[in-house]
């Protein structure tokens, strides 16, 4: 008797009768290609069964009570997609804690989810503030759009032009005026902007977060440290282009990116009683290791980074920057790319464009705002390497007279790009040493916000001045910042072999060896101020750590 | 051939050899006291079912957020449609077709947006579930975490690439552990059908974790 893989599937499901399930495998101890067939099948069961259940959040309940008290209070609320109404949750959220102190603070709650303004004592704390759509527009923003941050500690992440640009500082400006303060601003490359006091609301940040992904979190923690007095912030992300990827299919991976924000912290709200420095640091170490995990093989290697190296937060690797002033671009990236190939080095931006991730090789240059990965790889090239190769591919560089003009190389512990590789992971550690100082000395639970001091007067005053002097001293550096906790973090010294075992290159003895080097070839005949400059900065000799 | 005879016997068997929790005589007073207007009873049923509901919902939209409101949002509807509840199915069938028309309109609203995120599980159920296994050491062998996570990546994006009808009974039996005849039922189709879909549905998961194979 023959079976067909339709049969195998009701065996392996049971649903087989006795005679028939008995016929099967008899059938499978002689048939060796249905044996086959069988345990393909098999193991493809075994595979989805075995995936881990996931529990509910442990608010859910919690919301769906709230949720229904206030049924029973208001009516029903009229049904919302998800996707149109993801507020719903952390509303009920919101809601289920004023429920448990009164439904009169609940219907003030409800109210206040409505866009009114919330009296001063309306319990504070964690306040989300959602939005599903870009904003690009005072009039969008006050049109209801987004939802108006009402809660003392507020961060409204604007996705869009929202934090930048003229639209984002007529938003800021229609806000100042709307709700007074003393500061509104915009910048550019921190596409943070700040306003308040007035109608209860404190501090709102106005942040962009949706052209690096990953930089919510940042917003949120500048809004964090600008309002220490206010408690955690609690920040949205959306990652238009990732969606937008999503959408069209184009690339698998960055959906796997995109959505290790959708389940963010950030985009969850706060739990009760606030985030804690716990919970931040879980989220970003998750998020590191996420980031590494459905990477291919080889380029996790290169990236010497793994799920050990994130559980010991040992990323030490120090960024090296070579530049090249060359008389041909082309031809010189195409003689580096060729030696980093003839050393068995790999261009981590060909790697990634190989698997298909262009997110992973985002990479955004100090002093040069959004420049994604299209521009970086037309002039630059990313490796892992060691020092005394960096040193020799140096030398050999300088050897190509007259292709290339000069060559420099340098430590740049300043240098503010990242390639989804342990540069980034050891940025988000330092964002877990931020966010435990945020929380350690803010703490959750502060009742009431206090009136702004003077001094927090003059600090707008100073970061306005700030905002003049150029986008170098705005730009959100969190590892400049940062390396005195960084500093504090615990590590563990990798084992050698362990090392050997990640590089699978025997030459590299230790984590000191290693280097993150970016090789940008810059045009020798830029335009005549830029090349004045551009002498200035980059000397003709090479000097070296 | 024992051990596979265990998993062809284990018709509603799940993951870890956890079990879900069954209706059971309590649901049918607790709805009683619901109809009544009895909330706490109501927060009962969803303490009781909001995991196994929420899994299933998050397996079939693959969105961690959508599952949540998707989820919160079937229990009230059933908490509003419960005085209509006649009892002629078990509560937890009836919540789970509500669950299942909601996951639906909102597949139809959403296109593939929200399911193309099965290709990657949210942070949070990594949180949940995974993280702890790579990060806190519940399994003596950082490499084995690393591959075990690694390989439930694949599967849901697998998962996640399988046409809507086909997932649906997939996650229905495999995640879910209906049988073939509870599947038809909660889905309104000829068991012939459920059959014919989770074969195919198998066939393309095979092709889709072709290298898990080896």
């Amino acid at each position: 008797m023959k079976f067909d893989t339709e049969i195998l599937c009701s065996f392996i499901d049971g649903e087989l009768d006795a005679q028939t399930a008995q016929a099967v495998r008899a059938a499978l101890e002689t048939d060796k290609n249905l044996r086959r067939e069988y345990e393909d099948l098999l193991k493809t069961v075994q595979l989805v069964r075995g995936l881990p259940r996931v529990s509910a959040p442990p608010e859910l309940a919690e919301a769906v009570t709230a949720n229904a008290q206030r049924e029973q209070l208001l009516g029903p609320t009229p049904t919302t997609s998800p996707a149109k109404g993801r507020h719903r949750l952390y509303w009920g959220l919101s809601v289920a804690a004023s429920l448990l102190i009164g439904a009169a603070v609940g219907i003030l709650s409800y109210h206040t989810w409505q866009g009114q303004p919330t009296p001063a004592d309306v319990p504070t704390g964690p306040h989300l503030v959602m939005m599903e759509e870009d904003i690009d527009s005072p009039q969008e923003f006050y049109a209801g759009k987004a939802p108006r941050p009402a809660l003392p500690g507020s961060a409204l992440v604007i996705n869009g032009r929202g934090g930048s640009g003229k639209a984002g500082e007529e938003i800021v400006a229609a806000t100042k005026a709307d709700l007074g303060g003393t500061l509104a601003r915009t910048k550019g490359g921190a596409r943070i902007a700040r306003t308040g006091p007035k109608k209860g609301v404190s501090t709102i940040s106005i942040g962009q977060a949706d052209r690096i992904p990953g930089d919510g979190p940042l917003v949120a923690d500048r809004a964090a440290k600008e309002a220490p007095q206010t408690g955690m912030v609690v920040a949205v992300e959306k990652s238009s282009r990732q969606e937008q990827l999503a959408r069209a299919g184009e690339d698998q991976q960055v959906l796997a990116y995109d959505s290790i924000y959708e389940g963010s912290l950030e985009t969850r709200g706060a739990p009760a009683g606030g985030v804690t420095a716990a919970d931040t640091e879980a989220y970003y170490r998750l998020k590191a290791v996420r980031k590494i995990l459905p990477l291919e093989p080889q380029i996790r290697a290169n990236n010497f980074v793994n799920q050990e190296m994130v559980a010991n937060q040992r990323f030490e690797i120090e960024p090296l920057n070579i530049r090249v002033i060359s008389n041909d671009t082309a031809k010189t990236l195409q003689y580096v790319q060729r030696w980093a190939e003839s050393n068995s080095l790999i261009d981590l931006n060909k790697a990634s464009a190989k698997v298909n991730f262009p997110a992973y090789t985002q990479v955004v240059y100090q002093g040069q705002p959004d420049t994604n990965i299209k521009s970086s790889v037309g002039n630059g090239v990313l490796l892992r390497i060691t020092r005394s190769q960096a040193q020799q591919i140096v030398t050999e560089l300088q050897q190509q007279k007259p292709l290339v003009a000069s060559v420099s190389l340098k430590d740049d512990k300043n240098f503010l790009g990242y390639a989804a590789g342990q540069f980034e992971i050891r940025e988000e550690l330092g964002e877990v040493a931020t966010h435990r100082a945020v929380v350690g000395k803010a703490g959750p639970g502060l009742a009431k916000q206090p009136a702004p001091e003077p001094s927090q007067i003059k600090l707008d005053a100073e970061m306005e001045k700030k905002d003049t002097v150029g986008q170098k001293a705005d730009k959100y550096s969190p590892l400049k910042d940062q390396q005195a906790q960084l500093a504090s973090i615990p590590t563990a010294k990798p084992k050698a072999d362990y090392l050997f075992q990640i590089t699978n290159q025997a030459r590299v003895q230790s984590l000191d060896d290693l280097v993150t080097l970016v090789i940008l070839v810059e045009d020798a005949k830029p335009a005549e101020q830029n090349q004045t400059q551009t002498r200035q900065d980059v000397p003709e000799s090479t000097e070296s750590k | 051939m024992a051990a596979d005879e265990a998993l062809a016997s284990s018709a509603v068997t799940l993951a870890n050899g956890r079990t879900w929790p069954e209706d059971d005589d309590s649901d049918a007073s607790l709805v009683q006291q619901c109809r009544q207007g009895d909330l706490r009873s109501f927060s009962v049923l969803v303490e009781k079912y909001q995991d196994r509901l929420f899994n299933t919902t998050y397996r079939l939209c693959g969105n961690y957020q959508d599952a949540c409101e998707l989820t919160q949002e079937a229990f009230l509807r059933a908490l509003r449609g419960i005085i209509g509840f006649r009892g002629q199915a078990k509560f937890y069938t009836w919540l789970f077709r509500i669950a299942l028309n909601l996951i639906r309109s909102h597949q139809r609203r959403a296109g593939r947006r929200h399911f193309s995120s099965l290709n990657e599980p949210d942070g949070k159920l990594e949180i949940a579930s995974q993280a702890a296994a790579l990060l806190d050491g519940d399994c003596a062998d950082p490499a084995q975490r690393a591959i075990q996570a690694e390989r439930n990546h694949k599967v849901l994006a697998a998962l996640g690439r399988l046409a809507e009808q086909y997932r649906t009974v997939i996650v229905l039996r495999d995640i879910e552990g209906l049988d073939y005849e509870q599947i038809a039922q909660t889905l309104g189709l000829p068991v012939g059908t459920v059959k014919s879909r989770i074969h195919r549905g198998r066939l393309t998961l095979r092709k889709y974790l072709a290298d898990l194979m080896k």
